[in-house]
């Protein structure tokens, strides 16, 4: 078949304009990964969990916080025992309260846990010698638990 | 100026045979905006884009293209249709085609509002407003289900009054194309008569932004004084920094995630309910539940005005609707 031929197919100038489309955002995709945009972002203390804590749950007040040692993640109590867990996305920050231990592994210093979302998927915090009293901690949520 | 001007206002004029693709021709403007934004951000704010989020947006920017293109004449029938029965005629001019661009900004700010209020609309809305970044490609983070939504009827109607649908369409058109630059981290403010007018950045970023005080304002396409008649406006403040993407971050890039998430969620939730309150799940307001277990913009904002002491638990709920300044202590 040629060219010309291919071209006067139905819906040939929407698909060829769809192709051209897709290249193009590629290549600005690669053109910002290439760059390094994107910063290396990470929870510089308690007090910025805190305020990323409120940010994802107003009202949400920890009394007991554990930062991950690279700071990449983070999880916090509060006084109802409800437990929020923030994690790094991309150059942001994201975090789902806990409602079970379900997902909850502990191996020595690091806890690995992940939550009901399967999308928000799973974090490997490193918590040291915080990690098991956390992690038995985290029992007491859900029925599950 | 009046050589200038005669042969323009004439050539509005004359009728057009079909809608204008203003969208498709401000394509490369779109690329080279962004482009410069991104030289823009290298230098002064590395943390503005995100490859992998960007990536996400400019999919959907693209699926929602492909989308639009697929259903664009099925739209295009229905406002003939309207206009085959319509009760006036609306005459091609100069005046007529403001007065249209007016009306359909009128009808985008409906529009726009009831995509916030009313779960079923904001299911196909809700794409744009899950990056946590806000510049250029954010803009392009477009619905793919607008039509399943039947948004589109919130800006046809005029065709039955004798708006001609080609003028119609070419106004939507021009009003998407017309919000795309406020899509940016960029700029801070325009001068103070322009931030009265039109829809900026500042007004704009309040707008995408989850901050409790600024959730659900600044609904407006281009002139931003429809949010100020009907009551809907916040100024941006610089003492409470826009953080953006929406109440539950989506936490992940996955594409086809973050176009159906919320229509996964509701078929969800109206499987489940009681029967009872099965219609309010499309109805209501998002984050709204018969249990009460979650959380609505609304009480979300309540909460914060008493946390931080703007508002008593007893005062009234429009304290909490009014546009206010707040100072941090």
């Amino acid at each position: 078949m040629s060219l010309d031929a291919l071209l006067a197919l139905p819906g040939a100038g929407i698909a060829l304009q769809a192709i051209g489309s897709l290249v193009a955002v590629l290549l600005v995709f690669v053109l910002v990964r290439a760059l390094g945009m994107g910063s290396d972002v990470r929870i510089a203390d308690e007090a910025e969990a805190r305020a990323l804590a409120e940010a994802a749950h107003c009202g949400f007040d920890p009394v007991e916080i554990a930062l991950d040692r690279a700071r990449i993640g983070a999880l916090l109590r509060n006084r109802a025992g409800e437990v929020m867990l923030i994690r790094r996305h991309g150059a942001r920050f994201a975090a789902r309260v806990l409602s079970s231990h379900a997902g909850a592994r502990l191996d020595r210093g690091f806890l690995t846990l992940s939550t009901e979302d399967p999308h928000f998927g799973s974090i490997t915090l490193d918590l040291g010698e915080k990690a098991p009293v956390w992690a038995a901690s985290l029992r007491r949520l859900g029925a599950s638990a | 100026m009046t050589d200038f001007l005669a042969p323009l206002l004439a050539s509005l004029s004359h009728p057009i045979s079909q809608p204008i693709d203003v969208i498709a021709n401000a394509v490369p403007v779109f690329v080279a905006m962004i482009l410069i934004e991104i030289a823009w951000a290298r230098r002064h704010a590395p943390e503005a884009y995100e490859a992998r989020d960007m990536l996400t947006s400019l999919l959907m920017g693209l699926g929602s293209t492909i989308a639009g293109a697929l259903v664009a004449g099925m739209i295009y029938a229905a406002a003939t249709w309207l206009y085959a029965h319509r009760v006036a005629t609306v005459p091609y001019a100069w005046w007529s085609w403001i007065a249209v661009l007016l009306l359909d900004d009128f009808n985008y700010y409906w529009a726009h509002r009831t995509g916030h209020r009313v779960r079923w609309f904001w299911a196909a809305h809700v794409n744009h407003h899950t990056s946590q970044h806000y510049n250029l490609s954010t803009a392009l983070r477009q619905t793919w289900t607008g039509f399943l939504a039947l948004s589109f009827t919130f800006r046809i109607w005029p065709a039955f009054f004798g708006v001609p649908p080609e003028m119609l369409l070419t106004a939507g058109a021009a009003n998407t194309v017309g919000q795309f630059w406020i899509h940016t981290e960029a700029v801070r403010r325009m001068p103070a008569w322009f931030e009265w007018v039109f829809n900026t950045p500042s007004h704009h970023r309040v707008h995408h932004a989850t901050n409790p005080l600024y959730l659900d304002r600044n609904y407006a396409g281009v002139f931003m004084f429809w949010d100020r008649l009907f009551g809907t406006f916040q100024s941006e403040l610089d003492e409470e920094p826009a953080r953006y993407g929406v109440i539950r971050q989506l936490g992940t890039f996955n594409l086809v995630h973050s176009v159906f998430h919320e229509w996964k969620g509701i078929a969800k939730d109206f499987a489940s309910a009681p029967w009872r309150y099965k219609l309010a799940y499309l109805v209501r307001e998002p984050g709204w539940s018969h249990d009460g277990s979650r959380d609505t913009s609304d009480a979300i904002r309540t909460r914060w005005l008493e946390r931080n002491g703007h508002l008593a638990p007893d005062e009234p709920q429009r304290m909490a609707d009014e546009s206010i300044a707040i100072s941090h202590p």
